[in-house]
């Protein structure tokens, strides 16, 4: 599902964000990735994302090469995959539903499908009841369940989270790791960047440690 | 995607400065529009008088005339015979001094003339330079006594007239230049707060045309609001100063040469409020939505 084969990045400077990065994530697949601020994790979550290119080297992801997508692609290409910050990214002047939507609407879904369909993912993440409100109106956790519930309103085959509990308590970050766990086991391939040693330990999953750019243990 | 009707605050300031912009373009060029008509009329008074011998035969005469004519910045010339200018000369002066109009001696010393007038497309400094080198001319025909055309008047006019033009040429080009940086400044800051909201749309997958739309539909409809009020608040500004002229600059008589946009103008006024508006957004769009976005932070 997810393929890197001997990827390098460097930007000006030069400075070498990833060196000779060969990695891959089967379908279904939950995986954590760690390593220190620096290490490149966010640079290697970009590249799924295809907010980034490689400077040399192949990725491909659910079947696209991401080294030669088009412009006109690319936007194709993100309505398959989902993605999760550390900062919930969500839209303060819209609603819990509007924003959980919005990929929906991005695709040109009908709005009886789009309003069935956020329901029933809003009840998956336990936030129907607070459908109408505005982000900043809820607490963090719920912020972040609302940002997962936008990643996965779509049924990505992939879900990229950077940091997704970084900013939130460790009972919230377990529930979060929870949610996470519950949609890897629907199908669909979770990668997660974390900082978190002891969440990470405790979930007992494949783990990628990312150093100065390079993959230095996997516990596959 | 739909046009986002939040961030009111932002967009009222954005459009009360857009306004205020386009309401100094607007005077700008009324006051320009306005000059030109005053300046014009004062030019319409800009003819060239030729005296006749008083023996003057009529064929030479008309040979002088046709002479004129050929000239292509000659717009007309009308003989005025002697008896005419005698009637014309009595009419004028019947208010003022009655007693010349009975001197039979002065006024046998009144000649026949051609009135000679210049195509009114020309340019005071056109006018000026036509008359002066048609009178040398004119002067140096068999059976021309004088030629007068006000050859003081017409440079000072000329110079006035050149003056004006490039100094509000020069006043447009600038408030232009600086209403386009202060709308696109403000359309970039109202852009950029939402910089976060093209971040997540593209991350979800909307394409660029998708993110931008919006964007642009908000700049066109901002762009024409704001035409729209910057001609409704000319148009006050207009009144009171035609007032102010109508009441106590009532001597000059210029009221009636003082004119508001046509609709025709006012019509382009907002279709180029609306344009503005779009390419504005659009330069500052295009800059932040390169399927990007995420990519810078």
């Amino acid at each position: 599902m997810i393929e890197f084969s001997h990827v390098y990045k460097t930007y000006p400077g030069p400075v070498h964000a990833l060196k000779n990065i060969d990695l891959h994530i089967d379908k279904g697949e939950f995986v954590f990735l760690t390593g220190p601020s620096g290490a490149g994790k966010t640079t290697l979550f970009k590249m799924i994302s295809a907010y980034d290119l490689a400077t040399s080297g192949e990725v491909n992801v659910a079947g696209h090469d991401l080294l030669n997508l088009k412009n006109s692609q690319i936007a194709l290409y993100r309505r398959k995959i989902g993605v999760i910050f550390q900062d919930f990214k969500l839209l303060k002047d819209r609603t819990i539903f509007e924003n959980v939507a919005l990929p929906l609407q991005v695709r040109g879904d009908r709005t009886p499908t789009i309003q069935r369909r956020v329901y029933e993912v809003l009840e998956q993440v336990g936030l129907a009841h607070k459908h109408d409100q505005y982000p900043e109106f809820i607490s963090g956790g719920e912020q972040q369940r609302t940002a997962i519930a936008r990643a996965i309103i779509h049924q990505p085959g992939v879900l990229i989270a950077d940091e997704p509990t970084g900013n939130l308590d460790p009972h919230l970050s377990e529930e979060i790791m929870d949610l996470l766990e519950r949609v890897c086991a629907q199908g669909t391939t979770v990668f997660v960047a974390t900082h978190d040693h002891e969440m990470v330990k405790r979930r007992n999953k494949r783990t990628l440690e990312l150093r100065g750019g390079m993959i230095v243990g996997d516990s596959k | 995607m739909r046009t986002p009707a939040r961030h009111w605050p932002l967009k009222l300031s954005t459009l009360v400065v857009v306004t205020a912009c386009f309401v100094v373009i607007n005077a700008t060029f009324l006051i320009s529009q306005n000059f030109r008509n005053i300046l014009t009329l004062w030019g319409e008074d800009v003819q060239m008088t030729v005296y006749l011998s008083p023996d003057l035969s009529s064929g030479s005469r008309e040979f002088i005339e046709e002479k004129i004519k050929n000239s292509e910045r000659v717009a007309e010339v009308r003989y005025i015979p002697r008896d005419q200018a005698f009637a014309d000369f009595r009419v004028q002066m019947a208010s003022y001094a009655p007693d010349i109009t009975q001197d039979e001696e002065l006024l046998k010393l009144i000649p026949s003339s051609l009135q000679v007038r210049l195509q009114e497309r020309l340019s005071a400094e056109q006018q000026s330079q036509t008359l002066q080198t048609l009178a040398s001319q004119i002067k140096a025909m068999e059976g021309v006594e004088e030629v007068s055309y006000g050859q003081d008047w017409i440079e000072k006019y000329a110079a006035v007239v050149s003056s004006v033009e490039a100094v509000l040429f020069l006043l447009g080009v600038v408030i232009t230049a600086a209403a386009l940086f202060v709308i696109s400044n403000v359309v970039r800051a109202s852009v950029q707060s939402r910089k976060e909201e093209i971040v997540v749309l593209e991350m979800i997958g909307a394409t660029t045309s998708m993110v931008r739309r919006p964007f642009l539909v908000e700049g066109a409809v901002l762009g024409a609001g704001a035409a729209i009020l910057s001609v409704i608040f000319s148009f006050v500004m207009y009144t009171g100063v035609k007032n102010l002229i109508v009441t106590k600059l009532s001597f000059f008589q210029l009221a009636e040469h003082i004119h508001f946009f046509s609709p025709s103008v006012i019509a382009l006024s907002l279709l180029m409020g609306s344009f503005l508006g779009a390419v504005a957004s659009y330069l500052c769009v295009r800059r932040m939505n390169d399927g990007f976005a995420g990519r810078q932070g």
